[in-house]
């Protein structure tokens, strides 16, 4: 093993270095990512200072992420799953539901066996 | 300038199995909160889904039958958004790889009159999917409540292309959705219970112009006529709005049964970014050339085949056909009955139509009479349709009377062995008791008297005490003969056949 | 009780229950004042139910009464990481959100050691939502090194392999993401196991990426980890990615001699600059040692190596960004009490009940997934995925076992990375493309670096052939006589 061979960890490392040189100008930066559209459609909030962290973090990441769209996938087939396996599933039998208690026996709030949340305003 | 309207449908339906869609708990509808449940429906941490094969058979079985194209493999996707009646904040559904593609609806326009057959024609679909349904909110001043019996209900959504103008398309497509799946027993459809709802894209266009208008979306229609005065008062909206110059704005809009409108709902940014992407917990399914012959095998006939059938070969009118063709606890009792007396099928047709169902619907209705069950709704004509109301099967399977026996009382009424008049009572004792017609007949004695030499001796007592009628007769005044015929069936009680009666009574006055 | 019986074996254990030599509730008693003397130096236990092991030790105590005990596993205390469900136990992921969580039922792989009498004993210290290679995420405690106390134990599975370094309980249970078994298992110097994806049933392992994850043993010897790994694998229909297989008995068809004649590729890639020099050297001197056994020793090249880190971190955010979105403080989570909507309630209680790196990931795996992303990220990650494979299908049709680093370093200084997240998705390079191939991979201690914290030697092997991995270091770990060095503590 004594050539210098292309590894894991080279490439990997410049790009870290690289981060860190770019962490502390990033913030200006307006980045790739839209934090509060993402955000949003994860349902975390976010505070500026976390907004900020983030993008830069997450930019740095995705730029990273480009080395893939140097690899030909032309005819390769995605993997969802480890292996491809098919026709995993069940007879339609009935078997005895939860009891009531374990189903709620974490629930923050509840009245009358159901959950209680805040009043749904219809947003289909 | 004249406008028309493009509509298209999104139709859930509730599978009828005995499991939900990914877990093997039960579903049943108004069962106390939250006590059809288990760890996946919760999605507590470290559950997992696995598929319902009868609910993908149940769904390739309707695809088969409205013709659509069952892929070779198909994929569930998870739909991502956050909503309290999703426990997992994705709902397990089929993005890109549906179970049917393409396919169609044949539908009935209403006719003339409701004794005629309306116009024919075939709304395209889009796809089928197989996905599952969510927990429900009850809203209160302050709170909701929320109950997770429904979640994972096997729920197919039937997309139709923007292939309906009309509200009374979209009610005879609906009505045929309905007939077709609730035949197959894929599904009850009632809509009283949620089994059966729509989305419906609503846009309109000047006469004329091919490309689509903006796009207005109503979500989860639950009754008949929520559909049909929401997609009128959609057009109508509409319509106003381009004649006026107001811009439409691709929108989802709510329909307020209340007050008779659509509303806006102010759209939300993300809330069509359902990140879909294929579930790695479930694996693909490949659909086997095997699997679907074995389907197709067991295909029932569809409700309009089955009607001209009916009109074809039993000579049925029309009015008693469309209501036979749809109930497959009907047509099946029907035909049982025409296998056993294949003479005479417009007269088991009747009975079964008039008789039977009144007799059955008077009982259950008697039965139940506090607990309210889905009896189904008005619609515009004042009409009870079939919506919200379940087949007869159930009925006709528990009726005493079994279609050979009904097929027996018609036999005998048609051999001349009872009067129509003395079969009505005997209708009533079948339903009753499930005795053959032959046996009332024999234990009560009401056969017909058949006996010539009782009857001549009837006849000639009859004329010679009104001569004045026999002469009547013989002078050419036909009507004049009825005057004995009372006599003779007084003297028999009732028992001589009507037509013997006749007869015999001619040939004597004949003979002098 | 001497302290020898901390770091005795399975089988050894098993052997004196049967002896009637100690009861399964002196051995219970021993582990958990054991446990009360080191952790609070070690910090592996996020909790123990003690009176639940003891109650579950006293079943075993009665089945040998009556003759009926169930096999090796009978009594034996076995650690969970705090990640997989058990019947009103906690589960808490290390997760603020789900701190007053109990499990109201019991995963397969643990019902399965249930039927083997196993004795459950504590939840064990994790990265929150197993998401990270230090456990230092996790929202309640660290958990530190037996070997350096100032060091991290690795992750995510770090409590279950502490604790067992430790001598705090026998074996253990971990989950295995993208190395969260191997990797804590080489820096705290024990076998740990992430078998083949689908050979032991996820129900009940709370997801982090669905198609990466499986549960694996952690034991002090290789004959202890194929123990373990027989009582928890197997076929279960409530988990369909579960595959049928046959499962042999692992542990009673171990071969000393099973590397004779055997083909070990070891790919370039994976000894390449930035694995630490002693490292490199230690696992060299394994595989020398393995060579020395009668194995052929072959360089093979897996050329998609490099693409593992995006391809990883693409597919597991993804579907962790799903699987997490029912943590939502609407039925059984923490629930934010300053909400003014029923949406506030998700915002504010995702955003006080995850911590800093499990938001970081669902914000990455949401964006790589939203519209307009997914083609160039998440479909193209599945498709490299596809690459990935079949790199180690093709290496697998010459040699028989790989063999590499499971580390490029020993165990790094508490702090030391934290708040580089790159820096600590580095940990696990070796360990990930295993996961994304589907493979069983295993690491056993091969050495000792300079500074005293152990390395391990990773080996990865074909689809479902645990037996013949596990055999292979068997032999070695025969041969080298790394097992039977503990930490003092």
């Amino acid at each position: 093993m004594g050539e210098a061979v292309r590894g894991i960890m080279p490439r990997f490392l410049l790009e870290r270095a690289r981060l860190f040189c770019d962490l502390s100008g990033l913030m200006a930066n307006k980045g790739q990512i839209d934090i509060d559209y993402v955000a949003r459609l994860a349902r975390i909030e976010l505070d500026d200072a976390e907004k900020a962290r983030f993008s830069a973090q997450l930019d740095q990441i995705l730029g990273y992420f480009q080395k893939l769209s140097e690899v030909d996938v032309e005819g390769v087939e995605p993997s969802s799953h480890a292996y491809a396996v098919y026709n995993v599933w069940r007879g339609d039998e009935a078997t005895p539901a939860m009891s009531v208690e374990d189903a709620l026996m974490n629930a923050p709030a509840k009245r009358d066996n159901q959950i209680i949340v805040p009043k749904v305003v219809d947003d289909a | 300038m004249e406008y028309e309207a493009v509509i298209g449908l999104e139709v859930h339906v509730q599978l009828k199995t005995d499991s939900k869609m990914f877990t093997s708990v039960a579903h049943k509808f108004a069962e106390p909160p939250n006590t059809l449940t288990d760890p996946v429906v919760w999605a507590l941490p470290g559950v997992l889904p696995v598929l319902n094969f009868e609910a993908i058979r149940k769904t390739i079985e309707l695809g088969l039958m409205f013709g659509c194209k069952i892929p070779e493999i198909t994929k569930w996707d998870r739909k991502n958004y956050f909503y309290p009646d999703s426990p997992k904040n994705y709902q397990l559904s089929q993005y890109d790889q549906p179970l049917c593609e393409g396919g169609g609806v044949e539908i009935e326009l209403p006719g003339t009159n409701r004794a005629e057959m309306g116009a024919h024609r075939v709304v395209k679909l889009t796809r089928i999917h197989l996905e599952e349904d969510v927990g429900k909110l009850t809203h209160f001043a302050t709170d909701s409540l929320v109950d997770y019996n429904r979640a994972g209900t096997p729920l197919m959504e039937i997309v139709s292309e923007p292939d309906m103008h009309s509200s009374e398309e979209v009610f005879a497509y609906m009505t045929s959705l309905k007939n077709t799946i609730s035949f197959a027993g894929i599904s009850d459809c009632d809509m009283e219970k949620g089994q059966m709802r729509a989305d419906v894209n609503v846009s309109v266009r000047p006469v004329g112009e091919t490309k689509l208008g903006v796009k207005v979306e109503m979500k989860n229609l639950n009754s008949i006529s929520n559909v049909r005065n929401c997609i009128d008062y959609e057009i109508r909206r509409q319509i106003e709005c381009l004649k006026k110059g107001i811009p439409l704005v691709q929108e989802t809009r709510r329909w307020d049964a209340q007050l008779g409108v659509t509303q806006s709902m102010r759209g939300k940014e993300d809330a069509h970014d359902y990140r879909y992407f294929p579930d790695p917990d479930l694996m693909p399914v490949k659909i086997s050339g095997e699997l679907l012959e074995s389907i197709k095998a067991g295909l029932c006939e569809m409700p309009f085949d089955r009607q001209r059938r009916y009109m074809k070969d039993y000579d049925l009118p029309y009015s008693v056909t469309s209501v036979m063709s749809i109930d497959r606890g009907l047509s099946e009792y029907f035909e049982e009955a025409v296998k056993t007396y294949s003479k005479n099928p417009k007269a088991i047709a009747n009975y079964l139509i008039n008789d039977l169902l009144r007799e059955l619907g008077a009982a259950a209705s008697a039965e139940a009479s506090e607990s309210k069950s889905g009896d189904g709704f008005e619609d515009l004509e004042g009409e009870m349709t079939v919506f919200g109301h379940s087949s007869h099967k159930e009925r006709l399977e528990s009726c005493r009377i079994t279609p050979a026996n009904l097929a027996g009382l018609v036999k005998i009424i048609d051999d001349g062995v009872i009067t129509k008049q003395m079969a009505k009572e005997v209708f009533v004792e079948m339903f009753a008791t499930g005795k053959t017609a032959e046996a009332i007949v024999e234990e009560k004695g009401l056969k017909q008297n058949s006996d010539t030499g009782e009857l001549e001796k009837f006849a000639l007592e009859a004329m010679a005490a009104n001569r004045k009628a026999v002469d009547q007769f013989k002078a050419g005044n036909d009507k004049a003969i009825n005057a004995l015929i009372g006599p003779i069936m007084k003297a028999s009680k009732g028992k001589a056949n009507p037509a013997m009666v006749l007869d015999t009574l001619k040939k004597l006055i004949a003979q002098g | 009780m001497s302290e020898e019986l901390y770091f005795k074996g399975v089988s050894e254990l098993s052997q004196m229950l049967d002896r009637r030599e100690i009861s399964a509730v002196e051995l219970a008693q021993a582990f958990i004042d054991r446990k009360n003397a080191v952790d609070p130096k070690v910090g592996a236990f996020l909790s123990a139910d003690e009176s639940d092991t003891l109650d579950r030790a006293t079943q075993t105590d009665k089945r040998i009464a009556a003759g009926e005990k169930l096999g090796m596993l009978d009594g034996i205390p076995v650690g969970l990481k705090d990640v997989l469900a058990v019947r009103g136990q906690k589960l808490t992921c290390a997760s603020k959100m789900l701190e007053n969580y109990v499990s109201p039922y019991t995963g397969t792989a643990m019902k399965n050691l249930e039927s083997r009498g196993a004795v459950f004993f504590g939840r064990l210290n994790m990265d929150e939502y197993a998401m990270g290679s230090s456990c230092e995420n996790s929202a309640f405690q660290k958990t530190r090194n037996p070997w350096n106390l100032e060091c991290i134990p690795g992750g995510s599975s770090g409590g279950s392999a502490a604790a067992v370094a430790a001598g705090e309980c026998v074996c253990s249970l971990g989950s295995d993401t993208g190395g969260s078994i191997r990797q804590p298992a080489s820096l705290c110097g024990i076998v740990g196991m992430k078998p083949t994806y689908g050979l032991v049933s996820r129900y009940g392992l709370a997801a982090f990426a669905s198609s990466l994850d499986q549960i694996g043993p952690f034991a002090r010897s290789v004959k202890d980890a194929a123990i373990l790994l027989n009582g928890v694998a197997g076929y279960d229909r409530l988990d369909s990615t579960s595959v049928k297989c046959d499962i042999p008995d692992y542990a009673a068809n171990l071969s000393a001699d099973s590397l004779k004649g055997k083909k070990i590729g070891v790919p370039k890639e994976y000894f390449g600059e930035g694995i630490d020099s002693e490292v490199r050297a230690l696992v060299e001197k394994a595989i020398a040692n393995c060579k020395e056994q009668g194995a052929e020793v072959v360089e093979i090249s897996l050329p998609h190596t490099d693409l593992a880190i995006p391809v990883y971190y693409i597919i597991a955010t993804a579907e962790a960004s799903s699987n997490l979105a029912r943590y939502d403080g609407i039925r059984y989570t923490h629930r934010s009490k300053s909400a003014k909507d029923v949406v506030d309630l998700y915002f504010k209680s995702r955003a006080e009940g995850f911590g800093e790196e499990v938001k970081r990931r669902i914000i990455l795996g949401s964006y790589v997934l939203s519209s307009g992303y997914y083609d160039a990220y998440y479909l193209r990650a599945q498709k490299v995925r596809t690459l990935i494979r079949r790199d180690f299908e093709k290496a697998f049709e010459s040699v028989d076992v790989i063999m590499t680093p499971t580390s490029p370093t020993t165990a790094f200084k508490i702090g030391e990375k934290t708040s580089d997240p790159l820096a600590m998705y580095l940990s696990d390079i070796c360990t990930i493309n295993v996961n994304l191939a589907g493979l069983p991979g295993l690491s056993l201690p091969c050495g000792f670096a300079s500074n005293g914290l152990p390395v391990g030697l990773q080996m990865i092997g074909k689809a479902f052939d645990e037996q013949n991995l596990l055999s292979y270091a068997y032999a070695y770990e025969q041969s080298a006589g790394w097992s039977g060095r503990n930490p003092s503590l």
